[in-house]
Order: structure tokens, then sequence, then C-alpha cells
């Protein structure tokens, strides 16, 4: 049985509804971690850029890795050494280890840590990333082992570029309750996540448990599923239309990334604001009428990452060697957005907002509906922003610069799984309101003649978007990832 | 190729227009274009290889496509093209490389003529980003070569270069042009500008203010009165840091039997290396031997370092000190700082930045903080720009404003490794008297790279010399 499901319902709506901003008088450096002997697992960019951050913050880094991995000076051995960290196989190292980071792929932790877990001495504390293995696999660890989660919410290249700069990343830092035997997981954690630089972008103390359902609902709803949808549809309905192919090819490959670097930046609240009256009011009409339809999916969705049938279905494919993953995987190839190519005319940043109305909707519904539907399940509103709005631009940036089928292909199996689950679900659910759409709302834009609005419309449009919780909790979190920029 | 150019009218700011009533460039001819920053000379470039759209007249050219440009902004661009398409999240290792040379120019094969004419056939397999300034800068010009132009524009193509290389760029040249290749060059005026470009045209103020005969614009009284570098040195030096928990007997750097590969690839073997106080460095030697790895790995930059018997104001590296405890020591300015700093911050907010060792200000800076920036800004004369986007600086604009920052601590070690690329010779007179002046009358210590003869320094007194040996570099010390 899964870790989440054999907990008693008060621990479960516990353990969902943690998550809070930590105080930076919380923090008392890396003085936990000096002189620690910490080992990392898995040199991939987390792996690697991790330990050079916690190396410049004066810790004692090594990296472990498979011996077929050393013999065959793969990748991952040829970084680590290059830049002059200590590398041995796990044997040679994990048994003189404080703190064990695994930072290896998701599907690799049962593994990897069921090699570990033995060596490790008694006492000494195991980090993960992302708590899959532990909430939904249900990996019991060795009593005496202290299992805290520390995730930075940015790609590896970035935890070290912020680093570099003297700033950081947004991370969230767990301590798997059942593993805290001297009760100081805590400390650990935030020693870690300063030693990444986090600390001056902001540390959220969560759960394992909340870190995991929320993750599952965000990358398989909004970040993944949303934009795979959204991007078929939108495509397919400029063609019908007859707008210039390679033109509708380009404004949907890139236009997500445009319009998401401005809610990046302002949330969705900026993203409206690009638009002009008439458009604004008009993307609002249409992502309410979305919301109204969708609504009932993104429910479906949480409701089985929280009972935990997602995971299950997941893992029968997983043991089935991936059939339905690679089936869907090369079905995202027949799209005919995929197999489009993009004009190499460039496309004025104005125009993705203005020719993109829709996609706009997408956005808007998607962001709210995950954020809602999360915090529906008790999960904290912290925990819902970062999964849902803070996420959207690094899923964007890969479909700009690989569509669909390889975006698929780089992120977690989980995010791929879940995506593929929603999307087939998603277009079929859209058919008939996809029908009313004509080109102005995609593809062409209103071209409407005057900016103008009824005042009283506008105003409360303009209230509704600015008082969504998603937007309130962004605006703090926001602020204190640019703290000091006025 | 034949270019005329009348009654061409372009806003550069609000303030400031380049005028260019009538020019032009004759088949098979060669021009040295020169004149200080803000001058409109690169407004120039660029509008002559439609880069730029002129407010008014026209520029005719008989074979406009068989005209290519080389510039910083190319290197830049590909640089940005580079991280854009960074796969480093998604592949084994977590770490891409980029493109290759090779793929840049868009010539892998070595029996391609162009790569034998520059002679980088050994650079093809080489990953872009890594590639030495002097390397870099052949590739790019390979690149431009393989559009088989008539007229090449280049700008500021011996920045950064040492002295070797430069000398083979001048080479190529010469030979580019006696092929027939035509070559418009724009750079700040410097003694040893390639002979077989005679036409010079002086730019100022938006205006063609000279053209002639190189020997003969430089003679006349007009360039000597426009070219008088008027220095103005400050009276007393904003406050500073103090670093009184050093040892004062300690060196501030002390390097023991150093060696330094990259990938299995010996860059340079036995150093031996002491800075103690009282002393300035400076360290020469070609591009590529392993200069700005040393200077990393004494500025905490470099994570060679770790391992290695390196010990800084007393601590040895890697004993649990972090690298902001070695930075708040140092005020650095290098090409890769210059490169790195991205970040959406004003001019002055750049320089207070120099305070926290921070790309970008994250910290709250006191009032002092700020009063000091402002006073360096003035020191360079630059307090104008104070509120100005740094990002929206040229090129040279924002060395000045990094080199302020580099200064604005009084750090006990001043690091500048080519501070002066891309400053005109007003501004590179101007800040080299300041570094002097600095190291006379503070407790700034300096350690200072540069390639450029232009760029001498009376306060140096002692030397780390590179030189080739076998297949690696050895380094020789002495006093100046």
């Amino acid at each position: 049985m899964s870790f989440f499901n054999s907990l008693p319902f008060r621990l479960k709506i516990q353990e969902l509804g943690k998550c809070s901003l930590l105080d930076p008088a919380e923090y008392n450096g890396v003085e936990k971690l000096k002189g620690k002997k910490i080992v990392i697992i898995g040199c991939g960019a987390q792996g690697l850029n991790q330990g050079l951050n916690l190396r410049d913050s004066g810790l004692d880094v090594s990296f472990s890795l498979r011996e077929k991995a050393i013999t065959d000076k793969r990748q991952s051995w040829k970084n680590a050494t290059e830049n002059g960290f200590p590398v041995d196989i796990f044997k040679n190292l994990i048994p003189s280890a404080d703190l064990v980071i695994n930072l290896t792929p998701d599907k690799q932790h049962s593994n990897a840590v069921n090699q570990v877990m033995p060596l490790m001495k008694n006492g000494a504390c195991l980090s993960y990333s992302h708590g899959f293995n532990i909430v939904e696999e249900g990996l019991k660890i060795r009593e005496d082992l202290t299992v805290i989660m520390v995730a930075p919410k940015s790609p590896g290249t970035e935890v070290r570029e912020e680093y570099k700069k003297g700033f950081g990343v947004p991370t969230l830092i767990a301590v798997h309750s059942p593993n805290d035997p001297k009760g100081d997981g805590f400390e650990i954690a935030k020693a870690y996540a300063v030693g990444i630089g986090s600390h001056r972008a902001g540390v959220l103390s969560s759960s394992f448990v909340a870190e995991v359902k929320s993750d599952l609902m965000g990358e398989q709803t909004i970040l993944c599923g949303m934009l795979q949808t959204g991007s078929i549809l939108c495509y397919d309905k400029m063609i019908e239309k007859g707008i210039d192919a390679p033109y509708a090819s380009k404004l949907v490959q890139q236009g997500w990334e445009s319009i998401t670097e401005a809610m990046k930046l302002g949330g969705i609240t900026n993203m409206m604001d690009r638009l002009t009256n008439p458009a604004k009011i008009k993307a609002y009409t249409l992502a309410e009428e979305l919301k109204t339809i969708m609504r009932p999916l993104y429910e479906h969705h949480m409701d089985r990452i929280i009972s935990g049938e997602f995971s299950e279905g997941m893992m029968k494919d997983w043991a089935n060697d991936d059939v339905d993953l690679l089936n869907w995987r090369e079905a995202t190839n027949d799209s005919a957005f995929e197999k489009s190519t993009p004009t190499p005319d460039d496309i004025d940043d104005q125009d993705y907002f203005d020719n993109g109305i829709l996609m706009i909707a997408f956005l808007k519904s998607g962001v709210e509906l995950a954020f809602e539907a999360m915090v529906e399940a008790g999960i904290k509103d912290e925990s819902a922003y970062y999964e849902s709005l803070h996420e959207v631009p690094l899923i964007t940036n890969l479909i700009a610069r690989k569509k669909l089928y390889e975006m698929n292909r780089v992120i977690s199996d989980t995010a791929e799984y879940g995506c593929y689950l929603f999307s087939h679900k998603c277009v079929p659910l859209l058919q008939d309101f996809m029908k009313n759409i004509d080109a102005d709302v995609m593809g062409k834009g209103l071209g409407a003649i005057s900016n103008g609005a009824d005042n009283q419309q506008l105003d409360s449009i303009n209230r509704k978007i600015r008082n969504h919780p998603v937007e309130k909790i962004g605006v703090m979190l926001r602020d204190y990832m640019l703290k000091n920029r006025d | 190729m034949k270019i005329i150019v009348q009654n061409l009218k372009y806003q550069i700011s609000p303030k400031q227009w380049l005028t260019i009533d009538n020019w032009h460039l004759d088949t098979g001819q060669s021009v040295l274009f020169v004149g200080p920053v803000n001058s409109g000379k690169s407004t120039f470039a660029k509008l002559l290889s439609h880069q730029l759209e002129a407010n008014t007249g026209s520029i005719a050219m008989d074979h406009p496509e068989k005209l290519a440009r080389v510039s910083f902004e190319l290197e830049a661009e590909i640089l940005a093209e580079d991280r854009y398409h960074d796969d480093s999240d998604f592949v084994e290792g977590g770490l891409d490389q980029g493109r290759t040379a090779g793929e840049i120019i868009g010539s892998e094969t070595t029996a391609d003529p162009i790569i034998e004419l520059m002679n980088i056939s050994h650079l093809l397999d080489r990953p872009f980003k890594v590639l030495s300034t002097g390397e870099a800068r052949k590739v790019l010009i390979a690149k431009a070569l393989r559009t088989k132009p008539e007229l090449l524009i280049l700008e500021e193509p011996f920045s950064g270069l040492d002295i070797s290389s430069r000398q083979t760029m001048i080479g190529l040249f010469e030979k580019l042009i006696g092929m027939g290749l035509q070559i418009l060059l724009f750079d700040y005026y410097q003694e040893g500008l390639p002979d077989s470009i005679e036409h010079m045209v002086f730019i100022s103020d938006g205006r063609i203010a000279l053209e002639g005969p190189k020997h003969e614009v430089v003679d006349s009284a007009e360039w000597k009165s426009k070219n008088q570098h008027q220095i103005q040195l400050p009276h007393f030096l904003p406050d500073s840091y103090r670093y009184d928990h050093l040892d004062k007997t300690c060196p501030l750097v002390k390097i023991v039997d150093l060696n330094v590969k990259y990938h299995e690839k010996p860059v340079f073997n036995n150093l031996n290396w002491t800075f103690k106080r009282g002393e300035n460095w400076r360290i020469t030697g070609p591009n590529g031997c392993g200069k700005s790895t040393l200077l990393g790995m004494i500025s905490g930059d470099n994570p060679k370092a770790y391992g290695k018997d390196i010990t800084l104001f007393g601590v040895k590296r890697g004993s649990g000190e972090s690298i902001w405890d070695i930075k708040r020591h140092y005020g650095i300015l290098s090409s890769s700082l210059h490169r790195d700093y991205k970040a959406s911050v004003s001019v002055l907010e750049a320089v207070v930045s120099g305070f926290f060792d921070s790309i970008g200000l994250y910290d709250k800076p006191s009032d002092a903080q700020w009063k000091i920036a402002r006073e360096w800004l003035e020191l360079l004369g630059i307090q104008d720009k104070e509120t100005r986007p740094f990002s929206g600086l040229s090129f040279g604009e924002q060395r000045q404003v990094l080199i302020v920052r580099a200064m604005v601590k009084l750090p006990l070690i001043l690091l500048l490794d080519e501070p002066c690329i891309g400053l005109d010779n007003q501004s590179r007179t101007q800040v080299l008297a300041l570094i002097d002046y600095i190291s006379i009358n503070s407790q700034t210590h300096i350690l200072f790279v540069a390639h450029d003869y232009r760029d001498e320094l009376t306060c140096l007194n002692r030397s780390l010399n590179f030189e080739p040996t076998g297949d690696c570099y050895t380094a020789t010390i002495s006093k100046i």
C-alpha cells in the first residue's frame, strides 16, 4: 500500500495541508552540514549543479556513481571528475556518508535506494528531490535513517546560474515524519537549502505527501496536458479557418512561451493586461466557458491522484514495459501540429497576444482550475501556486524549442503518462466548444476598431482576475523571489 | 563592390543623429573607420550591413548580397542561441556543450579551403562556447567568408587578442585583401592596424570629421585637437571596506605545484606562485594558456580549484570556506563576468552590486553604499547614465560600468582581465590612470591581464608570464 493510503484520515489532511514560507530568521546558514560528508548519487543536471553549489558554500561533496558509469567513463563520470569532485562506487563512499542525496531520475529511485540503503551508516540522512518513491510506491526506509526532501523549483542549470549571481531559486523542503529519529531532519533540510542558495529566493516548508500530490496534479493537467490539448486544438482550428499553416504553426509553438513570459512576471493579471479591452473581455468569457466544461476533468484527475489510482495505473504500465506510454508517445508524433513547419518570419511579441486569445483563455482557465482543484483537495495555496502557474513557463519553453513529442520525451515519465491521460480526455471533451470558435480569437485577432469597453463590465472582470486566490498568493511569492527590487 | 551613401540621416538617440551627406566606396577599396565611443561609428557599420534602417537618405550598393559582417554582437547572439537551446537539464551528465565550431561555420570538413586559410581545422569539433577569444573570432570570420562576400565589415576584430593572434589576424586580413576581398574595418585608432588599408575615415559626433590617407589624417591639426586625452583624477577616493580581519603577514595568494588539465589535456604544469602584500602583478601569455583559468581558481569562480594546494588570504581552498568568503576580497572584471552580467538593473544598481559581489542586486544597500557608487560614476564622468538600464548600454559603456563595479569597494585585490576591451582611447587612458591612482592611494593590490600594448600601468611590479613548453605552458615569474 502507498504511504499516503496507510495514513489515518487525520494525518492525511495534516500532511496535505502543510506548506509555509520560511522566515529569514529561521535559517542558520550551512552550520548543520559543516564538516559532514555529503554524497550525491546521480550526476545529471540537478546532481552536478546542486553539488557545485553545496561545495561552493563550503561543504564537503562527493559523487557516487554506478560502477558501469565509472568504468565506461560515461558523461556523468566525466562531468564530476572534470569539476574536481571525488567520484567512486556506492560501496566505497556511501558507508562514510552523513548525508546521501538521491538525484537519480524518478523511475530509478526504488532501485537506487534499495542499493544504497544497506550501505548507509547508522543514523545517516537520505535526501530526495521528489517523493513519489516514498509516497506512492510506499518504499520503507530503515528506521534509524532520517529522510528529507529538498526540491528546487527550477531546472538544474538555473539552480547553478542563480547561485553564481548571488541569488537562488525557490525550493521546497520536507521531512518524512516516520523517518526523523533524531528530530533534526528539518535542520538538515534547511542547511541544504541554504547551501544551494535557496534561502535568498524563498524556501517552503512542506510535506512529502503535499509535494507528490500537487506535483502530479500540476504536471498532468495545466503544465503538460493542457498545453498539449491546446496546441492540437488551436492549430487544427486555424488550418480549418484557412490561416496560413506555417504562421499557425509558429503562433502556437512560440506563442505559449511569449504569453507565459508575461505570466511569469506578473501572473494571469499581467497576461490579461497585455490584451486590448475587447480582447480581454473575450478571453475572460472564453476562459469562463472552458472552466465550466473542464472542471469535472480537473477534479477527476485530482481525485485519482489523491486516491492513488493514478499511480497504480501508471506503475502497471511500468511493469508492462511502458507499452501504453510508448504508443501514446508515437501517436503525438502523428498530430498535424507536430508535423507542421513554422514560418521563419518574425512574429511581433504583441501579435502572440492579440492573435492568440484562445490560447490565453486556455492558460487562464487551466491555471485556475488546477489551482482550485488542489486547494479543494486540501493543498495549501503556496504549493498549488508553485505546481501550477510557476512551472508553466518551463514547459512552454520546451514546446517553443521542441514541440510536443520531444517535450514529452524529456519531462519525467510520470508527467508524460499523466499528460496523455489528460489530453486524450480533454480533446474530445472540447469538441463542441471548438465548433463555435472562429479565427477572430485564434489566428487573426478581433480587428476591433475601437479599444472601447463598458466600464462596469471591464472593472468587474479586472477585479475578478486580480482577486483570484492564485493571483493573491502569486503577488506575495513573486515579491519574495525578487525581494528588495522596487 | 561599390557603395554610394547620400543624405543619410539616422537618429541614434533623442539628442543624437548620424549624418552622412555624401560618401563613396570604390570597387576594390578597403577602408578604416575610427572614432571615439558614441561617435556613430558602429551605427554606420550597422546601417551599411542592413541591420538598421536609415530615417532618410540612401545607401546604394551594387551587390548587397555580397556583404558580410563580423562583430561582438554576432558572438553574443550565437552564445545566446546556444543558451536557449541548451539541453543540459535533459542529457546524461547534465552538461550540454552546445554547437561545435564546425556547426557554427556550416562546414565540418577540414578540406574546405576557408578552413585551411584560417588555419582552424583543429577547432571544428570543439564546442564554440569553450573557444578562446582569438579562436572564436577566427571561426566567425570563417563563417562570414563561407558566404563568399566581396565586402567584409569587421568591428573591433583585435579586441582581446594576444600579440601573436593579433599578428596572425593582421596577416590574414592582408592576405584576404590581396585576394581581392574588400574590408571595412571599424575600430578605435591604434598603432599597428593593417598597412594594406590605407584609407581612413574619422567619425566624430555623428559626422565624418576627416577622411583621407591614414598618415595625412593623423598628422592633421584637427585630428590632434580631437584626440587629446584629458584625464581627471580624484582628489580623494570614496570610503571603502576594511580588511582588518586578515593576518597581515600572510600572502594574499599562495599556490603550490598546481597542474591544470581540461579533458585530460594539460594546460599548465607545476605553477608555484605567491602574491604578497605590496605587489601588483601583470599576467601575460598567449590566448588559451590558462590565464583565465588561473584567475578563476583564485577568485572562487573556477571549480577546478578544489583539491589543489591553493591558499587564499590565509585560508586553504576547500577547507569549509564559501566562494562568497573569497569574493569579498576581490573586485573583478573579466570578459566572462561581462558575458554573464545578465540582470535587469540600472547602471547605479550594477555598480552597487559590486559591494555584494552579485550579478544583479538582491541585498538592501546602505545609504553610504549608494553615495559611494555615485561618487565613482562621477569619477568616470558617467553619472548622467545612473538611471539607465544596464542592458541597454553599448558594449563599451557596459565595460566602463563594470570597471566601476569592480573598484567600488576598493577591494584588497582588483582583478582586471582585459578590462579595456571595447573602450575608446579616451576612456582607456582614463581607466588606466585611475588604476594606477588607486594602487598608490589605497590598500588595493592590482592583478592585471592585458594583451594590448596600449594598456601600460606604472604600478605593476611583478610579472607572471606563461610560455609554451612542449604540449602545454609553463609560467615564469619575475620582477618588473
